[in-house]
């Protein structure tokens, strides 16, 4: 096949030589229906010829030996993915290669073994995963399906009651007397005399204001620790808020001591209703 | 009254469920609510008592830092 002579502006009565022809007009792109009808139509194709396959879409050149695909190496093709979730990798250089998506749950992870580099894996222990954000309404809320964890954490965050009261909270509903809880509070730089309980039937996790005001809003955190063991499982809570008068802080530490699992938290608004509020529920492995 | 409400949150499903007390969720807030009054008034009392004793102190002529000073 002739070489390309580039692109050429023809004037009328230009007399075509057989090198025009061989130059310019035969180095178009031959559009068949088919390969098959490309094949039928040119028998011996030229190095350098270009075909277009209407049945596959596809752009073809002749390499002297065989008919191959364009290797646009700035584009994606799309056959390299065949479904949901496909990640595009790579196994060497220049040669990319699917990965199909991996288990629910289970995230990216190098691993040099395989044969793209990368594979698809459970995350390791450690990890802290936002359960739940809930926000607080009612008299009590109630945040369930928390298992398999070893800790829980609570966030609260802008929380405020009708009434000034303590939060308290029951683990898996149980409502027995089953929570022991030390507390400590101050007002400002007063700090009140330690308070408390044994065998209770709620766990005190802090003193909350009514004051509407967004700076004095309750925020803290409760902490479950042991929350997979079926016992040993204690608690921590530290809390803040602002009655309008004074900054109240308190610490409490506590312990559950039935001999469950933990899978739910019921946390309560005191004798009083949440009038504004949020709780990030984290589990911790 | 009415009825105070419960709110269930499913951290699995993501199913919020907003319902009334039953009576046996209001009769456990019922008694919490009572106990809770019962501590806040408790707490009132001590701190009556204790602003009582310090009026007292006051008119010996006495402070708190006194009865430290004596290791009381």
């Amino acid at each position: 096949m002739a070489a390309g002579l580039g692109f050429k502006t023809f004037n009328t009565g230009d007399v075509l030589s057989a090198a025009d022809v061989n130059g310019y007009l035969m180095q178009g792109v031959l559009v068949f229906a088919s390969a098959a009808a490309r094949d039928a139509a040119i028998t011996s194709p030229q190095e350098g010829q270009c075909c277009y396959l209407k049945d596959s879409d596809t752009v073809l050149t002749y390499s002297g030996a065989a008919w191959v695909g364009f290797d646009d190496s700035n584009a994606i093709q799309n056959a390299i993915v065949d479904a949901k979730g496909d990640v595009i990798t790579a196994t060497a250089n220049d040669t990319p290669s699917r990965l199909a998506v991996g288990a629910n749950n289970t995230v990216l992870t190098a691993d040099s073994s395989t044969a793209t580099g990368l594979k698809w894996a459970t995350p390791a222990s450690g990890g802290m995963t936002l359960l739940a954000t809930t926000t607080l309404t009612g008299s009590s809320v109630t945040i369930s399906s928390l298992s398999t964890y070893k800790q829980l954490l609570f966030v609260f965050r802008g929380v405020r009651v009708a009434s000034n009261g303590n939060m308290e909270i029951r683990l898996n509903g149980d409502n027995g007397s089953v929570y022991t809880f030390q507390e400590l509070r101050a007002v400002n730089t007063t700090v009140s005399a330690p308070s408390g309980a044994v065998a209770s039937t709620v766990c005190r996790i802090g003193y909350v204001g009514d004051s509407a005001t967004s700076t004095n809003l309750l925020g803290g955190t409760l902490i479950v620790n042991g929350a997979d063991q079926t016992s040993g499982v204690s608690l921590t809570a530290n809390t803040g808020f602002n009655d309008g008068t004074g900054n109240t802080s308190t610490i409490v530490n506590g312990r559950y001591t039935n001999s469950a699992v933990i899978s739910s938290i019921t946390i309560f608004a005191g004798a009083s209703t949440f009038s504004s509020g949020t709780v990030l529920s984290y589990g911790v492995n | 009254m009415s009825i105070p409400t419960v709110t269930i949150h499913n951290a699995s499903t993501d199913e919020v469920i907003v319902r009334e007390m039953n009576d046996e969720e209001y009769a456990d807030w019922q008694e919490r609510v009572s106990k809770q009054e019962a501590e806040k008034a408790a707490e009132a009392e001590k701190e009556v008592a204790k602003e009582a004793a310090q009026a007292k102190l006051a008119a010996l002529g006495l402070t708190t830092d006194d009865l430290k000073a004596l290791g009381l």
